[in-house]
């Protein structure tokens, strides 16, 4: 969908969500693959300030896509996502780039710059604010954002890594440089397409543990898609569940039962 | 597992599957094509033995090798090489920018990546020998024409393989900072080109070694370097000063060959 969805008001893109504003606001989405197949229709949702919501779902429910139709990775057909007062689907491609600055987005593989430093990998959440050679590379980067990075860094604690090479970390670590790369990137909230899908159980937990204190001492809006269902009880706010095509839960955390969640598959 | 006794004997299946109609056509055409490749290019075996005693005279003249002109045919050698050396990463580094818009992921427009791609295509298959004449045609004999010679010559390779390394580099980087809303150039220098850098690398190398290479040649005609005092030595039957020359030719693509072998050991 490169034209603006009719009837979509377009906006500034720096406008701030008002206190009462849910962050991400997600309403009548539909998106159907090559025009055919429905792959969820009807999505409606928000994401509120310092707050967790987990999508979840069985595989083939569209969490993934859904998380993309958010940022316009992958374009909605019909529907509105608002970042704040933002609607973010009646935007051009010029003014998506910078609406998409305010969302940082964790990936279930990391994605990072393996031949790169993992500093020079946090560096880069910053490309979305700033342009330029200066921010390629750690070595090339002005002081003050450097010093940045390595803060963002220090928050996951890896700090101590910050030279070694992307490629060298474990899948845990390299999941907490994705982190502090979302972080450098000064977001309102953070997306993560099943953070924890690659990692051993112990490393899964810290990478929650993680987003959850983000999320609540910084404010941060985290929406989360996950397979695992103990996450998305002990770690969410509140859980929305996908199923044939449509939301079927969209409920506080502490009013679903780990064994009502395993029954919705 | 014990084969029971009384068991049906089994059918080994057969080795090759027989050939259909059409490989044994697509046989014939292809013996009928090379027979008429070998009439035309005049292939000739009683020549080749005819010839033999005459390269026996030519190879006994080259021994020992001349070294009274040493020094000039030296400073020819070294005027290759650094021809080649300017030559390749000039065009290793202009390949670069046109490579990202010869690419179908990072090419700003469907069109730009069609006339690019066909650009670099019809450099690529004008032979350097063809480059050669033209340029000393327009900026006279020398190395200059050489150098240029090799800038067109590279971009043709480099460019074509530069792309598909940049098309086969791992897409997921690119999207984590299309995400964030990184600028496209950002993502194309920090995401695309460190995962296409190997590729980028190994490339690089094998033009410097094929700049080389052609380096020798283009002297042949006019475009400067050793190919020139090769050729004169051949047409004054001076077969021991063009001893001198191969030798040192071979030094050089050598030399070149194993420095650019380390290098990619020491990079990749």
């Amino acid at each position: 969908m490169n034209m603006p969805m009719a009837g979509a008001v377009e906006c500034d893109v720096k406008t701030v969500a008002k206190p009462a504003t849910p962050l991400l606001s997600v309403a009548s989405l539909s998106k159907r693959y090559d025009g055919q197949d429905v792959i969820f229709r009807d999505i409606s949702f928000e994401l509120p300030k310092g707050q967790v919501v987990s999508i979840i779902g069985p595989n083939g429910a569209g969490k993934s896509t859904l998380l993309r139709c958010c940022v316009r990775l992958v374009e909605p057909d019909t529907g509105s996502v608002k970042i704040g007062q933002c609607e973010l689907t009646a935007l051009s491609h010029r003014q998506l780039v910078k609406a998409r600055t305010r969302v940082g987005f964790v990936f279930q593989k990391h994605q990072l710059v393996g031949r790169m430093s993992v500093l020079s990998n946090v560096l880069h959440g910053a490309l979305g604010r700033h342009r330029g050679p200066r921010l390629w590379a750690q070595a090339l980067a002005p002081r003050d954002q450097r010093e940045a990075a390595y803060h963002c860094l220090a928050q996951v604690g890896l700090q101590d890594f910050a030279l070694r090479r992307a490629d060298q970390l474990s899948g845990g670590q390299s999941q907490r440089v994705a982190v502090a790369r979302a972080l450098m990137q000064k977001s309102e909230m953070i997306f993560a397409d099943e953070p924890t899908a690659s990692l051993d159980p112990r490393s899964g937990n810290e990478i929650m543990e993680l987003l959850q204190r983000l999320s609540h001492e910084q404010s941060l809006g985290v929406l989360m898609v996950s397979h695992d269902m103990s996450h998305a009880q002990s770690f969410s706010d509140r859980i929305v569940g996908l199923r044939d095509k449509g939301v079927k839960l969209n409920a506080p955390s502490h009013a679903c039962s780990l064994s009502e969640l395993r029954n919705f598959f | 597992m014990a084969i029971e006794s009384g068991a049906p004997a089994t059918v080994i299946p057969s080795r090759f599957d027989n050939p259909s109609w059409l490989s044994g056509v697509l046989f014939v055409l292809f013996i009928g094509f090379f027979s008429w490749a070998l009439y035309g290019s005049e292939f000739s075996l009683s020549n080749l033995v005819e010839g033999i005693p005459n390269m026996g005279v030519i190879m006994s003249e080259m021994v020992p090798p001349d070294t009274e002109r040493a020094w000039p045919i030296a400073k020819s050698v070294f005027v290759t090489l650094q021809m080649a050396l300017v030559g390749a990463v000039i065009g290793i580094v202009l390949s670069l920018p046109l490579a990202f818009l010869a690419a179908r992921n990072t090419s700003p427009h469907p069109l730009v990546y069609k006339v690019v791609r066909a650009w670099v295509s019809l450099v690529r298959t004008i032979p350097d020998l063809a480059w050669a004449l033209f340029f000393v045609a327009s900026v006279g004999l020398g190395p200059f024409a050489g150098v240029l010679t090799l800038i067109v010559d590279t971009i043709g390779f480099c460019a074509r393989f530069f792309a598909e390394a940049i098309e086969e580099a791992d897409p997921q980087p690119n999207e984590a900072l299309k995400a964030i809303g990184a600028g496209t150039v950002d993502r194309c220098v920090v995401a695309i080109l460190p995962e296409a850098a190997p590729s980028i690398i190994n490339s690089s190398l094998f033009s410097l070694e094929k700049a080389v290479r052609s380096s020798v040649v283009l002297g042949l005609v006019g475009a400067g370097g050793i190919g020139a005092e090769l050729a004169v030595s051949m047409e004054m039957f001076r077969y021991d000063q063009a001893a001198t020359i191969i030798l040192m030719v071979f030094v050089l693509v050598y030399g070149v060959e194993r420095l650019s072998g380390w290098a990619r050991e020491k990079c990749l």
